[in-house]
């Protein structure tokens, strides 16, 4: 997961690349023609010092390696938690400074 | 030239699959769609453990406004939302919504002509400032609906975006 947030006139964007098949559970197995089983993030959570800024509720409708992008109101050095769970329950997540 | 082939047959299996498996995501554990067709707007969008919920479970638009509650959305040029005119690529189609109305709480995603078209929805905290953006899978060319709620109130948005590669 590469995230990046950056201030300018008082306002922090930030930007995040996860890594994830993001299968939609709708797709098929090529050769033995089977449904390759929903693997997707379900929920994304974004927290600057400590206090929610963003929660996503995501579906298998969101391309894989899904990209995600907002703005908030803050300030050079907040501390910018990036975390998310699938729906096999795997999670990940980083911390960056706001720079 | 792979990828194109990856991508033109993946929309293929996945508009074939979807008429084969329509129950598919009713099989899915801690997700029968009936006993949660009762839940709130509210209730759904907190439920991160429930992983889909009633709104994400509706199979056309009408029923994902309704399940939101958001069937008397008022449509406000307040709200840009960024998407292509023409997506050569359905796998992955950029959003943008960028709103300058105060105190947005809520935004959610839809693509009128996907299988479940409720495709995100995002619960923002006062701090946000107007815009989120993501990229979402399309299957075929259709409007995408943006949902903006503000205050009590919900707003929303729309534009038509063409799928060519293999959308259709």
């Amino acid at each position: 997961m590469k995230v990046r947030a950056k201030e300018k006139d008082g306002v922090v964007s930030i930007k995040v690349l996860m890594n994830h098949v993001m299968e939609s559970g709708r797709r098929k197995d090529k050769k033995s023609g089977e449904l390759i089983p929903a693997h997707f993030i379900k929920t994304v959570t974004i927290t600057a010092n400590g206090k929610d800024v963003l929660t996503a509720d995501w579906t298998g409708s969101i391309s894989k390696n899904p990209y995600l992008a907002c703005k908030y109101k803050g300030a050079k050095g907040d501390k910018v938690k990036v975390s998310w769970v699938d729906n096999k329950d795997k999670t990940a997540e980083k911390d960056v400074v706001v720079k | 030239m792979k990828r194109r082939h990856f991508v033109k047959n993946t929309l293929v299996a996945g508009v074939a699959a979807s008429f084969a498996s329509s129950q598919l995501w009713a099989e899915e554990p801690a997700k029968p769609a009936e006993t949660k067709a009762a839940t709130t707007p509210e209730a759904a969008s907190t439920s991160t453990d429930a992983g889909s919920t009633s709104a994400f479970d509706a199979e056309n638009v009408a029923d994902v406004l309704k399940a939101l509650g958001a069937e008397k959305a008022e449509t406000s040029d307040k709200i840009t939302l960024g998407a292509p005119d023409v997506a050569e690529n359905g796998a992955v189609v950029p959003i943008t919504i960028e709103t300058t109305l105060e105190n947005v709480t809520e935004m959610s995603i839809i693509a009128e002509k996907n299988v479940r078209p409720l495709s995100a929805s995002f619960e923002l905290s006062p701090e946000i400032a107007g815009l989120v953006a993501t990229r979402i899978r399309m299957g075929k060319s259709g409007k995408v609906i943006v949902l903006v709620t503000s205050g009590d109130k919900i707003y929303t948005s729309e534009k038509q975006v063409k799928v060519t590669a293999g959308g259709c």
